[in-house]
């Protein structure tokens, strides 16, 4: 009886394109957190660290915990739900531009913020960690990261291009 | 010579041949370099035409650029930017733009005037469509489509701002300025190659130095701004609620670049200044090559270079447009200025003619004669190569029109203007508003910049006024010449004076009714160049003032917008996403055939070397399950995690069937239905451990499903304490069904608990933690293994590789289909929203006493009466097959709607009985069994007759699943 090898459900995440680069951001653990008593968590539109990673408002009445969660319920593992990649180089926001329809400019989407949106057809969280604050995280439903890696690469292509 | 680059010639191709330009120019402007005139043939007429304008007003110069799969019809010359061998092709000529056979449109136009379609091509009815509208069609048109795919890639994008500025004349540029060292997020569009709008094109001063050279100060300035992004070639297209704006970008030609963008921009505050547009003088021949706007006959030369004629007639009731003659007589040009103003005085060194009008045109391919008419009546004929006609200038205000705002007449503009506070969160500022002068332009946009920056809570800075030349030119309104001949007035749908005093005489003078009647303004150009010279004849042939008739209604998009733009990503799998299963790829490996159900890839089939196609891989599939053992891929169906103290009253009030004796570690087979009574779904419940659930619907149907549930959990019974999350995308989940599903889990999981018949327990499989559920859709002894996703595709082999070691294999949606329908069991097929549960034979799933939704209208006399529709299944009475959606009926019965009984939902080949076998919705079904029906499809023009028989035709008595 063979151990299972768990698998990411894209090959080739990683890749350059002009001057943006797209990589796995960092995972580990995810918790869906919906509790009764919502003290302490973020507001909507907001991230904030917890004593094991950050917590991620991601909806009506719903958080995502990333490392161990805080002991909240009703809570639900979320690890293998979610891929969250990660976009760096100059124009972030710009290369997001073609695909989400809300305003990430810096000042406006500032470290810690978070957004529920669509990247092309696909329901996303869109995250700008404290920690890498020039970043965008990009949190994908994991039946449709292919589909939204791909809108993704041409989006980073055309920005390319001028 | 500011707009092009004299040392980088670049060749391109009209027609064919080629022709010589430089970086800079647009296709008008080589052109008209190269001594070309004739470039288009007019709409309706087929009448020789010429350049016009320099931007995107132009109504004639329309041109193909590209072709085959390339090919984008109904360009505008004077906004395509030439490039090292770009093919143009001239449009809406057969054989040749200078042989153009249709112009015998042009003899009989006595006979086509307004309204002349309505009129002639009433009778017979039914030739419009065959014979008459082809015909008018391929007469009367513009550029055509190449019919092939169009494989060239445009981009789609959002963009927000503080403050949009449209157009980078000199008040957009001062707005813009203004505003960015206020410290506010600044776009500023302008829909040319190059800023700088009419500066570009004249031939003056601003603050001390050339207007070009200003201009360029000015933007290496915004430039510098982090806070400022330029948008040239980005024509805004609309205007809509909250700040939203449309606009269209073409991207500098290079290769890998999008062609175009179409953006989405959303500002807190707009600047409007989209300048003036000249406007012709409607009178006889006015429409010749070589005939142009004044301003554009000083424009090609001061930015291009391009003289357009060596003997030019101004003819203009302004003094602005002396500064064309002005311009074209220092670069040699011999001018005659035509002025009807009988107090008209030259302001240059060239004579004018004052009191005069010009009354017709000679020059068939190109303009040769000017026909000048004096105060007293004399008419005489003047050698001329180029007519530059000015009749003053509209007010560019169709993007403040968008929101519902109407222009007013304001005589002393002589135009069109817009009210100041006519468009929420939007200013007007330049010609746009009136304000001609590039002094009072420059003075306009700086106070409109500063206005946003106020508006936006930021202290303004707003630049100096620079010096600049304060004189508008003064200006008498004269919209036509009497005179007799064709004076168009919409070069761009060739309506003339006459077409719109006919539309007047015949009662349809209302501006929106003269519109419709005549055509006029519904071109690609939508009638800039044109719409207040209609509104001023039908105002003159209604004897009413130009003020109270109002105008036409200016809608988006303010340019003609490609579809390819709007729809841009939408081609191929960029129209719909395509989900994948954690298991996608090692079901490709196993040869899995994919298809699409809703928005997942699923395996139709597994394809085996030696097989033929799908219905050889379903049989065989078929017989893995039924007698060793299948594994199918079933993480697609929604789940859903239900959590919380009242998770069980909240799904016994959701659910039809008794749930809140269900213990922990079973399962549920349950039904949700609609409030009107109407099955939705049907599913597993799974009670995992106390307060937790997990149910399962169909797939694809998370959002339907979660609506539903939210709806009831929050605004039903929001007192209920519990929480839904959708859990799908976290699992892969994996059926493992046939006599030795207890075999294959025994060789691969760490330990297989003993579960009865709908039992549910925990599992491990080395480092992955999943859940086993007994449960079966197939009929056989069956099993659902749940693992996090991560473990699916490890999973996925394993389980095949010990299920073909057990004789058995993976199987598909086509065979997942014939086990169900061996079985009775539905899908949505069945489930169709019309059918109740006592249809589908499933009425003892509604508990006594109701209490759940959709029980009291389930109880409706209509949803309980004899004479609906009941599950039943069919086989034929000969050998053959059956299709689904044939409708059934009595034999001997007349195939008449009324005598419909039913129609069939799902068939299939049984392999394991051997013979077709369908399910069908049967009036009075149940009380059918073993009547012999007729079977009729139309669609596939089949007719049999069938025998109708129970839903569960294998194993009745369900002993194998429970086994």
């Amino acid at each position: 009886m063979a151990d299972l090898i768990a698998t990411h459900p894209l090959d080739q995440l990683a890749q350059s394109i002009g001057a943006h680069h797209l990589a796995a951001a960092p995972q580990g653990r995810i918790t869906a957190l919906a509790p009764f008593e919502t003290k302490g968590l973020p507001a909507p539109g907001r991230a904030v660290a917890h004593s094991g990673g950050l917590t991620l408002w991601a909806g009506h009445g719903l958080w995502l915990a990333t490392g161990t969660p805080p002991a909240l319920t009703p809570a639900t593992d979320a690890t293998d739900a979610w891929v969250a990649v990660r976009l760096t180089g100059p124009a972030p926001d710009a290369v997001l531009a073609r695909l989400v329809p809300v305003d990430l400019r810096p000042l406006h989407f500032a470290p810690g913020h978070v957004a529920r949106t669509l990247l092309g057809h696909v329901a996303v969280l869109i995250h700008r960690p404290a920690t890498a604050p020039d970043a965008l995280e990009v949190w994908l439903p994991r039946s449709m990261a292919a589909h939204a890696l791909d809108d993704l690469a041409e989006a980073m292509r055309a920005v390319a291009a001028r | 010579m500011s707009g092009i680059d004299p040392s980088r010639p670049l060749r391109f191709r009209f027609d064919g041949r080629e022709v010589q330009g430089f970086a800079g120019d647009t296709v008008a402007s080589a052109l008209l370099r190269a001594g070309r005139r004739l470039v288009a043939r007019s709409f309706k007429y087929h009448r020789p035409r010429g350049v016009v304008s320099t931007g995107s007003d132009e109504p004639s110069a329309l041109v193909t650029v590209g072709q085959g799969a390339a090919q984008t019809p109904n360009q505008r010359a004077t906004m395509v930017e030439i490039t090292e061998g770009l093919e143009v092709f001239s449009q809406n000529a057969w054989p040749s733009l200078a042989l153009d056979v249709q112009a015998v449109n042009d003899l009989v136009a006595p006979l086509l005037g307004a309204g002349f379609y309505y009129k002639t091509f009433m009778w017979p009815r039914r030739a419009w469509f065959r014979l008459y509208e082809p015909v008018i069609r391929r007469a009367a048109g513009l550029g055509a489509l190449s019919g092939q795919a169009d494989r060239g890639r445009d981009e789609k994008a959002f963009a927000f701002c503080d403050l949009l500025v449209i157009g980078a004349g000199p008040a957009g540029l001062m707005a813009a300025l203004a505003a960015a060292r206020a410290g506010a997020d600044v776009i500023l569009a302008d829909e040319a190659a190059a800023m700088g709008g009419r500066l570009l094109y004249e031939a003056e001063e601003v603050g001390g130095v050339p207007a070009a050279d200003w201009v360029a100060g000015v933007l290496a300035e915004l430039a510098g701004w982090p806070n400022v992004r330029l948008m040239p070639r980005c024509t805004v297209t609309g205007v809509y609620d909250h700040g939203t704006y449309a606009a269209i970008e073409r991207l500098a030609p290079a290769p890998g670049r999008p062609r175009e963008c179409f953006w989405r921009i959303v500002a807190q505050r707009a600047v409007l200044a989209t300048g003036a547009s000249e406007r012709l003088i409607a009178f006889p021949g006015n429409d010749r090559p070589g005939v142009m706007l004044a301003g554009a006959a000083r424009g090609y030369l001061n930015r291009y270079g391009v003289l357009a004629g060596k003997r030019v007639v101004v003819f203009a009731n302004n003094d602005d447009a002396q500064r064309s003659a002005r311009d074209l007589a220092a670069a040699g040009a011999a001018v005659l200025v035509v002025d009807p103003r009988a107090q008209a005085v030259a302001l240059g060194d060239y004579p004018l003619r004052a009191g005069a009008e010009v009354v017709a045109t000679r020059g068939r391919a190109a303009l040769r004669a000017v026909a000048v008419r004096d105060a007293a009546g004399h008419v005489e004929w003047l050698a001329a190569d180029c007519l530059a006609v000015s009749g003053g200038w509209n007010p560019v205000l169709q993007l403040a029109c968008h929101l519902g705002a109407k222009p007013v007449w304001n005589e002393a503009v002589g135009g069109f203007v817009m009210a100041p506070d006519a468009v929420s969160g939007m200013a007007l500022a330049g010609a746009v508003t009136g304000a001609f002068s590039t002094r009072a332009a420059l003075a306009e946009g700086i106070a409109a910049g500063a206005a946003a920056a106020r508006a936006l809570n930021l202290a303004p800075v707003a630049p100096d006024l620079p010096a600049a030349d304060a004189e508008a030119g003064a200006m008498r309104l004269h919209w036509q010449v009497a005179a007799k001949g064709r004076a168009f007035v919409d070069l761009a749908n060739d309506v003339t004076v006459k077409d719109l005093v006919l539309a007047a005489a015949e009662g349809m003078g209302a501006p929106e009714h003269a519109k419709r009647y005549t055509t006029q303004g519904m071109a690609p150009d939508q009638g800039r160049l044109s719409n207040p010279t209609a509104l001023a004849v039908l105002a003159d042939a209604t004897a009413r003032a130009l003020a109270e008739g109002g105008t036409t209604t200016a809608r988006p998009p303010f340019v003609p917008v490609s579809i390819s733009a709007m729809g841009a990503g939408g081609l191929g799998a960029g129209f719909a996403p395509l989900r994948k299963s954690p298991a996608h790829a090692a079901a490709l490996d196993r040869g899995a055939v994919m298809i699409e159900a809703g928005p997942w890839l699923r395996a139709s089939h597994f394809l085996r070397p030696g097989e033929d196609g799908w219905a050889t891989s379903c049989a065989r599939e078929v017989g893995h399950v039924r007698s060793a053992v299948g594994v199918a891929d079933v993480s697609t169906l929604s789940r859903f995690d239900i959590q919380g103290p009242d998770a069980a009253e909240f799904l016994h009030r959701v659910c039809t069937n008794t749930i809140n004796t269900l213990k922990p570690g079973h399962v549920r087979y349950t039904l949700l239905l609609r409030e009107d009574g109407m099955v939705m779904e049907d599913g597993p419940l799974v009670h995992l451990a106390p307060d937790r659930y997990w149910l399962f619907t169909s797939s694809g149907s998370e959002a339907l499903v979660r609506r539903h549930l939210e709806l009831a959990a929050q605004g039903q019974w929001p007192d209920l304490r519990l929480r839904i999350f959708e859990a799908s995308e976290n699992w892969a989940q994996f059926a493992i069904a046939g006599p030795r599903a207890r075999d294959l889990l025994t060789a691969t999981l760490d330990a297989l608990p003993d579960l009865p018949f709908m039992g549910a327990a925990p599992v491990n499989w080395g480092a992955a933690q999943g859940w086993l559920l007994r449960i079966s859709y197939s009929g056989e002894l069956g099993y659902e293994l749940a693992l996090p996703a991560r473990f699916g595709d490890a999973a996925f082999r394993a389980l095949t590789d010990a299920a073909e070691a057990l004789g058995g294999g993976a199987y598909g949606l086509e065979a997942m289909n014939v086990l169900r329908i061996e079985k009775g069991f539905l899908t949505h097929a069945e489930i169709d929203g019309r059918v109740t549960a006592s249809d589908l034979g499933l009425g003892r799933m509604l508990r006594a006493g109701g209490g759940h939704i959709g029980a009291d209208l389930a109880a409706r006399p209509a949803l309980t009466a004899p004479g609906r529709a009941q599950l039943v299944a069919l086989r034929p009475t000969a050998p053959g097959t059956i299709a689904a959606g044939g409708h059934l009926f009595a034999q001997g019965a007349a195939l008449a709607p009324e005598n419909d009984l039913g129609h069939v939902t799902s068939a299939c080949h049984s392999p394991t009985l051997g013979h077709a076998l369908a399910l069908a919705l049967l009036r009075d079904g149940r009380a059918r069994m073993g009547e012999t029906l007729r079977l009729w499809d139309g669609l596939r023009g089949t007719d049999q007759l069938v025998e109708v028989i129970a839903p569960a035709q294998y194993d009745p008595e369900g002993g194998r699943a429970r086994g």
